[in-house]
């Protein structure tokens, strides 16, 4: 039997907190107590991303997704501002997650078998200097996925102009 | 002038997304009166749209000659200039621009604000050439999402209805879930191979066994797509969304939606996956034979049109399926053509259909059932001549493009073996007869109900549309025969098809 690397250690740490915090953002009640477990799931990927030694996309993961765009998601639903009692009524929602975590069960015993089998005594290689740092980053994005990368923003308006669309007031 | 020739694949692409943002900011500076404009100038970019497209056919042979230094680095990897991208633009262009003919009157009619709409499809269509033409499984995923959020928002267009609200839930939601599953296949893909394009993914499979992650990222892209092209059982948002959705939404959803989903279809089953075929061949023949038979069944028992033939479509897609079943390594076959074929003229006579409902539906869409097209033949006989037509198509009746379009794929599949599934299929469309025929038989020989209503004029515009989506289906049924030699033969269509789906 291999010995249990650090690293090891420090992965299952951080995604037991990742799978932790995404379990408790569907079964929270309150909107804002969903959205701040979400916090915690995008900082213990941070974490997985830190692991890697992928600086650039740890800084990343923590200003962009667990700053800036959590911080949007709760200003929405500050605004918003719903009363427990405004909310639809969710009945016996521990026996719902109960069933579906029954029901995903053979699935993640699949996915598992699968990575067991395929990967099990494969030997991997370390990646390669700078991984995840800015310059590969960089190139990656700017000339390998240059036309997806800047599609993205066409993505982004569609959404923006449909939902202004859909909820906007009308005269 | 030859520096510029490099630009002319992107061409379509970069107007069809030009012209979404310019009608959005258009919108903002024109005063609230005369908003009635952009639907002229959503005319003119969708026709510059297709101008576009045929200059971007026309140029292909120049691109490839240039020196390399005129090439972008950047974009090589993406071949905008596959010959199946090309037919798509042209296609998905002449969709756009028979929506924007049947919305200028609908939205007029129906009181709906000019504001997003031509945007969004603009932003649709954009999405989907990015599809057709993407060669990696990222980009693919991109242009369906932005294809998907655009409809999503024009099927709920109409927010005071409920039945729209409805259809725009299920629809967002399935949607939502069937994107989910896309990625997670993709991203077991990408576990196993180490590559998202289609080509290397392709190679790696020709060296490699597919192993039990690949095989399960394949089964979830297909489970994904198959919500996609609502092939049963995924087909559940299909009905609601159809009917919730304004007309010419519908039309947009039956023809260049589902004509964008199977070039997505053909792409990763046809290129990517080609090599592992024997283990998705025996679920797309399951989904095919479903899909036939679920779709015809259900279409019948249908009272509404719009659900009857969103079930119609679906019966459409099981067709279809088929004839993915049928895709094999050799590249002597014609199916990768026949399934163009067949898409061309589905999409054709959809238009037409779906532009007569929008201006018989009347006013709110009120006029919905079958028994309200009653007596339809004499109030009006055009409309009900043109619908009778492309019902007939629809069926496969010998002299119109529908039986060519069936000929083609169904002989095509049994030359690769497919028999019993063709069978089947033939059996469906025996089938289908019922249903079809029914509004044929309502509009013709049922009496008239509702004879004391004042009888509108069929604007000039719509029956340019339905006469044109009938002469298409005519020509392609004719045209085998290539009387008088005046109209050129449809052997020129087959063989550009041919050179088409050679990827």
């Amino acid at each position: 039997m291999k010995p249990i690397m650090e690293t090891t250690i420090y992965f299952i740490i951080f995604a037991s907190i990742a799978v932790l915090g995404g379990f408790s953002t569907i079964t929270r009640r309150h909107p804002l107590s969903a959205a701040l477990s979400l916090v915690v799931t995008l900082i213990a990927l941070a974490g997985l991303y830190a692991l890697l030694a992928a600086d650039f996309l740890f800084v990343i993961q923590i200003l962009v997704y667990a700053g800036a765009i959590m911080a949007l998601m709760i200003f929405v639903i500050m605004l918003l501002n719903l009363k427990q009692s405004e909310m639809p009524p969710e009945e016996q929602i521990e026996k719902r997650v109960l069933v579906t975590l029954a029901l995903l069960a053979p699935l993640f015993f699949l996915v598992q078998t699968a990575i067991v089998r395929q990967f099990g005594d494969a030997a991997f290689q370390p990646v390669a200097e700078g991984f995840g740092s800015i310059k590969p980053v960089g190139m990656l994005l700017y000339q390998t996925y240059f036309l997806p990368f800047e599609i993205i923003s066409i993505l982004l308006l569609v959404a923006l102009v449909g939902v202004v669309a859909l909820a906007k007031r009308r005269a | 002038m030859d520096n510029l020739i490099f630009i002319a694949p992107y061409l379509p692409l970069g107007l069809a997304i030009l012209s979404g943002i310019s009608l959005l900011l258009l919108q903002v500076f024109l005063p609230l009166k005369q908003r009635g404009w952009l639907t002229y100038v959503a005319l003119i970019e969708a026709a510059l749209l297709i101008l576009a497209s045929s200059l971007s056919f026309l140029l292909k042979g120049r691109v490839s000659s240039l020196p390399a230094e005129l090439q972008p680095q950047a974009m090589a990897n993406y071949q905008f200039f596959s010959n199946i991208a090309l037919f798509f633009y042209l296609l998905l262009a002449v969709a756009l621009l028979a929506t924007i003919l049947i919305s200028a009157v609908y939205l007029e009619r129906e009181k709906l604000v000019y504001g997003e709409y031509y945007a969004l499809l603009f932003f649709a269509t954009s999405g989907m050439m990015v599809l057709v033409s993407a060669n990696d499984l990222m980009t693919l995923f991109i242009g369906l999402e932005i294809m998907s959020m655009s409809v999503y928002a024009l099927v709920g267009y109409r927010r005071e209805n409920p039945w729209s609200n409805e259809g725009l839930f299920k629809y967002f939601l399935l949607g939502a879930l069937a994107s989910a599953l896309l990625l997670y296949g993709i991203a077991l893909t990408y576990g196993t191979t180490g590559t998202v394009s289609l080509r290397e993914i392709q190679n790696f499979y020709l060296s490699q066994p597919i192993g039990p992650l690949g095989s399960m990222g394949l089964i979830l892209i297909l489970t994904g797509l198959g919500f996609k092209v609502a092939a049963v059982p995924f087909h559940s948002w299909s009905p609601d969304a159809y009917q919730g959705a304004p007309l010419p939404i519908t039309g947009f959803m039956a023809t260049a939606v589902k004509a964008a989903a199977f070039a997505l279809l053909l792409k990763i089953l046809g290129e990517g996956f080609l090599v592992v075929r024997s283990y998705w061949l025996e679920i797309v023949m399951v989904l095919s034979a479903l899909t036939m038979i679920t779709g015809n069944v259900l279409a019948f028992v249908q009272q509404n049109i719009k659900r009857m033939l969103a079930y119609s479509s679906i019966a459409h897609t099981g067709y279809l399926l088929m004839g993915l079943s049928a895709l094999n390594l050799q590249n002597d076959n014609q199916i990768r053509s026949a399934i163009l074929y067949y898409l061309f003229i589905y999409v054709v006579s959809s238009l037409g259909v779906f532009t007569a409902l929008a201006q018989l539906s009347g006013q709110g869409e009120k006029y919905q059932r079958f028994e309200d097209y009653a007596g339809l033949g004499k109030r009006h006989p055009f409309s009900a001549l043109v619908l009778t037509l492309l019902m007939f198509s629809f069926i496969g009746i010998p002299p119109l493009g529908g039986f060519f379009a069936k000929y083609y794929l169904f002989s095509e599949a049994l030359r690769q073996g497919q028999g019993l599934l063709v069978a089947f299929a033939i059996f469906n469309s025996i089938l289908s007869i019922a249903y079809y025929l029914r509004l044929v038989v309502v509009m013709y020989f049922q009496p008239d109900a509702r004879s004391e209503e004042t009888r509108q004029s069929t604007p000039v515009t719509v029956s340019m549309a339905l006469a044109l989506s009938a002469f298409c289906t005519l020509w392609a049924g004719f045209a085998p025969v290539n009387f008088l030699g005046v109209i050129p033969g449809l052997s020129p269509l087959v063989e550009w098809l041919h050179i088409a789906a050679i990827f």
